[in-house]
């Protein structure tokens, strides 16, 4: 790869060497469909990747983005600066523009007599026209997506036949007739953008080899739901959350499984309460909103220790706030909101990949400690698409739950040193106990005595508190006097930054947790140990992780919050800035 | 009438946990108890293939007094805690049980549904037509003139609910009304509900001896509907749109089938499902 | 013709051995409501009434030794509700009820006990069947008048004995 004159790698900071491209275009223009080839194609020709669909709030007809980065290289977070703008339409057009930021090496590609809106043009790049339209209406069935996917193809060296490849699979249904109208497309767009002048090298050189996975990350939670042994679901739809419930209806269906789509979100999280108390492994995933009205039920799978797990899929909040945006403004319920003293596992995936193995971690949580696991995803891990190895097939050896038939002197709530009590499942004959949400007695009797709350309540802790988590509990690298502390999504951006700031020759150590209850305070502190500054990130207004932090943890050296309010993503550049800017501050 | 089993092995008083409750002496839910082991032992269940949800409220203490698995939830959510237990595990026999407050208020919304969605499974709800866990407020089945209330000075003025009206409109597959002033009777249409597939539902009038003293007068009110329980919904709507809430027997029997997802794996391996994923 | 006549001894005893242990339960049923609600006088009696209940249900089940007792599901019982007001029922307990209420409500279960055997025998088609429904009758009356006695050893309660000057408690 030409590093030096490659336009694609712009940052010399060691930031992943990578492409940004956004694809624009209005109500059924088919920009969201393009993307989604060209993302799969570019995972065909050995590239990753990653694409994140952006649009107004109309149901259809709205403007809509799709924004990929490319690379050889495994990427987690998108740029912000983009190389190639291309619009099929330039209506609304204008409202992405802090999503989008171009700058005078970037092309700006739009159809013929098209009107570049001043928002954009002002932001500078090259400015190309290709008759997209034109060429589509000149090819019987062609469509000017098809013919903008074969521009940006030959734009950025992505073989014509990874493209072919992909839309055979994808157009199957549609017959033979529309795969060729598409490919007859793709190839008038590439023969067209091969005849745009100085265009400087984008291409990027893939590195094929390992089996390549397409996932978003919400559909990464429903698969470590199932290889956690969920197999039954209850759910009520909620944006951004309901990708992994229509991943997982007819995947749970092949394994045996079930969802059943619950009346609201009382009825789901109580669903699930029945059917794990039947033995069931269950899970539900909702956002905010739907998390607000589980709560009190939450609280009921603690005291009954009945194992669950909700995935919560952030979005911008409070109340429907913005449903198609990100945001980890849920910390604080997740962490506070249930009613009493109830000590339960939340977690939350570092990226889209990871949102595989926290789920199926947080269901080995649930299952193992008989708590309520919850699982903190946000709208840009969970609807993000991205090109990933292939994940690793983990199985945890020991745990799950420990289920006993022992009739014998059987108490469903017996005090005892781990704090796990043995739990039986209806069938089982001399086991029956009756789960209260009531304080009970070891044997599940009803009971207001102080005796029985504060041995209760010392189990519940105690169960959580002696597990031993190991190495899952956060993602720990690098070394030096500063650390970035963060968690969740913001992991991706902060983990580039550092890249940058490493190949400055800077030492920063990143920590992101993964395990956010119960608290680890020695691990972080040993993780911190010999560090004098700490920058706290996250995407949220209320710094509700700088405070978690401030609450629970005695930590070293001084703090700064850099806590950032959805809608727009937090950026590697945002966070490379912030740590410069105290270095010389 | 269903046949009863030849020689029950079991007693009514093999399902009970043995713990004391802590209803009023002369609450109805006394005998709604005994019902339900009457009804169990008549069907010779085996306790541990049973399982009995409830709510919250003085009636939704009823499971910790059974020797079957119970769940004593929170207010109002007895429904989706026994429709998760019942979709998932179809080999138990399911009951919910509650009361008029935990049903039809807060948890109004779950019978709806749980009526249209029609899981295999008894309802019980136990109405005396007040809140007596919180000493005594009007509930949606209380008249609208009923005034011993703080809450409601000069009564409700508020139409009560038509439970088995609701239930019929939304789908239940099975209606009855029951008394604990008869507990023999109320078995045998425990006995029936639990036998009819799909979601039955079991009004039960159970009186409050401490805030609605007057109920006691239930015991003469009561009768046997003098009809046969009619599969046409249009006569059943006619039926319970015309009663007086004191006719008791099965008044309703669906032939809806009930639901149930099946439950049986199509692939070998999970990791037929990483398919889905591989470039 | 009524019903009762053609009761076959075997009958009989399933019946009465259903009817005196349910009373049993009852009896200790109302003997734990009345711990649960501290009311040690009416426990105490109830238990003791239980426990006078179980010997007679003894009686019974020695007499039904080597015989196929039939099964009869609850609803099934067609004494004009006999069951129901042979076995106390549930609401006629009450958390104030002083020793005279406990021992009253024991009176009016044989006293209905009596009438039913009696009548039993008046219709009893074979002799045995009648033959032993007069010594159930009977044993019913003794224990009637022995009860009337026991009643006469407490004061007869007060008008306002269930006046409680506590409101009731709220629970959930």
């Amino acid at each position: 790869m030409n590093d030096s004159t490659s336009l694609s790698s712009t940052n010399s900071k060691g930031a992943p060497h990578s492409l940004s491209i956004a694809l624009l275009g209005s109500g059924g223009s088919g920009v969201m469909t393009a993307g989604g080839q060209l993302l799969d194609a570019a995972g065909q020709a050995g590239w990753y990747g990653m694409m994140t669909r952006s649009s107004g709030p109309q149901i259809r007809g709205g403007e809509a983005a799709a924004l990929l980065r490319l690379s050889p290289q495994p990427v987690e977070t998108h740029k912000g600066r983009f190389d190639i703008l291309l619009a099929i339409d330039w209506l609304n057009a204008d409202r992405f523009v802090g999503e989008i930021i171009l700058d005078e090496k970037s092309i700006v590609i739009g159809d013929n007599g098209g009107t570049v809106p001043e928002a954009i043009s002002n932001m500078g790049g090259r400015y190309v026209e290709l008759p997209l339209s034109e060429l589509a209406k000149s090819i019987s069935g062609g469509r000017p997506n098809m013919v903008a996917l074969g521009a940006l193809a030959q734009l950025i060296g992505l073989p014509i036949n990874a493209l072919e490849v992909v839309l055979t699979k994808s157009l199957k249904k549609k017959g033979q007739e529309a795969i060729d109208a598409s490919i007859s497309g793709i190839r008038a767009g590439a023969d067209q953008a091969s005849e745009i002048p100085d265009i400087p090298d984008l291409k990027v050189t893939p590195s094929p080899g390992r089996e390549r996975w397409s996932i978003t990350g919400n559909e990464a939670a429903g698969l470590g739901a199932i290889r956690g042994g969920v197999r039954f679901v209850a759910a009520y739809p909620i944006t951004p959350g309901t990708e992994i419930l229509e991943w997982l209806a007819p995947n749970l269906k092949k394994v045996g499984g079930v969802l059943v789509q619950a009346e609201d979100e009382l009825a789901s999280i109580n669903q699930l309460i029945g059917g794990s108390f039947g033995g069931t492994p269950s899970l539900t995933a909702t956002s905010g909103p739907g998390l607000a009205l589980m709560t009190e039920s939450i609280g009921l799978a603690v005291a009954s220790e009945t194992p669950v797990v909700v995935v919560d899929v952030m979005r911008g909040g409070p109340s429907t706030g913005i449903p198609t945006k990100s945001e980890q403004s849920d910390l604080n319920i997740a962490l506070y909101g249930l009613h009493g003293d109830a000590p339960h596992i939340v977690v939350a995936p570092m990226s889209i990949g990871d949102c595989l193995f926290t789920t199926q971690w947080a269901t080995h949580l649930a299952e193992t400690l008989q708590t309520a696991s919850i699982v903190l995803s946000d709208q840009s891990l969970g609807q993000t698409r991205a090109l990933i190895d292939k994940p690793a097939d983990i199985s945890f050896v020991s745990g799950g739950r420990s289920i006993t038939s022992k009739a014998e002197s059987f108490q469903r709530y017996a005090v005892n040193d781990s704090g796990v009590s043995p739990m039986s499942i209806p069938g089982m004959p001399g086991c029956q106990y009756t789960a209260d949400g009531l304080e009970h007695s070891p044997t599940g009797t009803p009971s207001s005595r102080a005796e029985d709350h504060i041995q209760q309540l010392n189990k519940r802790k105690r169960k959580l508190d002696l597990f031993d988590y190991g190495d899952h509990w956060a993602k720990v690298s690098g070394d030096g006097e500063t650390a970035v502390l963060t968690w969740g999504s913001s992991t991706g951006p902060v983990s580039e930054a550092i890249s940058m700031l490493e190949a400055e020759g800077k030492h920063v150590r990143l920590i992101s947790m993964r395990l956010l209850l119960p608290i680890q305070p020695e691990r972080l502190v040993a993780a911190l140990n010999g560090v004098e500054k700490i920058l706290v990130v996250e995407q949220c207004h209320g710094a509700q992780f700088y405070h978690y932090l401030r609450a629970h943890y005695d930590l070293p050296g001084q703090m700064r919050s850099m806590a950032v309010p959805g809608p727009l993503m937090i950026r590697p550049d945002d966070v490379y800035s912030e740590v410069k800017a105290w270095e010389n501050a | 009438m269903e046949t009863a089993n030849p020689c029950p092995s079991l007693k009514p008083k093999d399902y009970k946990s043995g713990t004391k409750p802590v209803w009023c002496p002369g609450c109805g839910d006394y005998s709604v108890l005994l019902a339900i082991t009457k009804a169990m032992a008549e069907m010779n269940l085996s306790p541990e293939n049973v399982a009995l949800v409830s709510g919250i409220g003085c009636s939704s203490r009823l499971p910790a007094y059974l020797n079957v698995y119970g769940f004593h939830a929170v207010h109002g959510r007895a429904l989706p805690v026994a429709t998760g237990l019942k979709v998932s595990r179809p080999d138990l026999t399911v009951l919910a049980a509650g009361g008029d407050g935990d049903g039809f208020s807060i948890g109004g919304n779950h019978f709806m549904h749980a009526c249209r969605r029609n899981v295999d499974m008894t309802y019980i709800v136990m109405d005396n037509q007040v809140y007596g866990m919180t000493k005594g407020q009007a509930s949606p089945t209380t008249d609208p003139d009923w005034d011993n209330s703080k809450l409601t000075p000069g009564g409700t003025k508020i139409n009560p609910y038509y439970p088995l009206v609701v239930a019929l409109a939304s789908g239940a597959n099975f209606i009855a009304r029951a008394s604990s002033t008869d507990p023999n009777g109320a078995a045998k249409v425990l006995v029936d509900a639990m036998r009819h597939p799909g979601f039955s539902f079991v009004h039960m009038l159970s009186p409050c001896v401490t805030f609605r003293p007057e109920q006691k007068d239930w015991k003469k009110m009561v009768r046997q509907a003098p009809v046969e329980p009619t599969t046409d919904p249009a006569v059943a709507a006619k039926r319970l749109m015309t009663d007086d809430n004191f006719f008791l027997g099965t008044l309703y029997k669906g032939d809806r089938p009930a639901y149930q997802p099946e439950l049986k794996a199509t692939v070998d391996n999970i990791s037929d499902l990483d398919k889905g994923f591989i470039l | 013709m009524n019903e009762t006549s053609i009761l076959s001894k075997a009958d009989l005893l399933a019946r009465t051995l259903t009817m005196l242990s349910e009373t049993v339960e009852r009896y200790d049923l109302f003997a734990d409501q009345m711990d649960v609600v501290n009311n040690p006088e009416a426990a105490t009696i109830f238990r003791w009434l239980s426990d006078k209940q179980n010997s007679r249900t003894e009686v019974v089940k020695k007499l039904s030794e080597g015989l196929e007792l039939p099964h009869i599901s609850p609803w099934d019982y067609d004494w004009d509700d006999a069951i129901n007001t042979e076995v106390p029922g549930h609401s006629s307990a009450h958390y104030m009820m002083t020793p005279y209420h406990t021992l009253s409500l024991a009176i009016d279960v044989e006293q209905s006990a009596a009438k039913l055997f009696s009548e039993i025998e008046r219709n009893a088609q074979s002799p045995e069947t009648g033959k032993l429904a007069r010594s159930f009758a009977r044993e019913a009356k003794e224990f009637h008048e022995y009860l009337i006695y026991k009643r006469s050893e407490h004061p007869v309660p007060e008008v306002g004995w269930d006046e409680d000057h506590d409101p009731p408690q709220l629970l959930e």
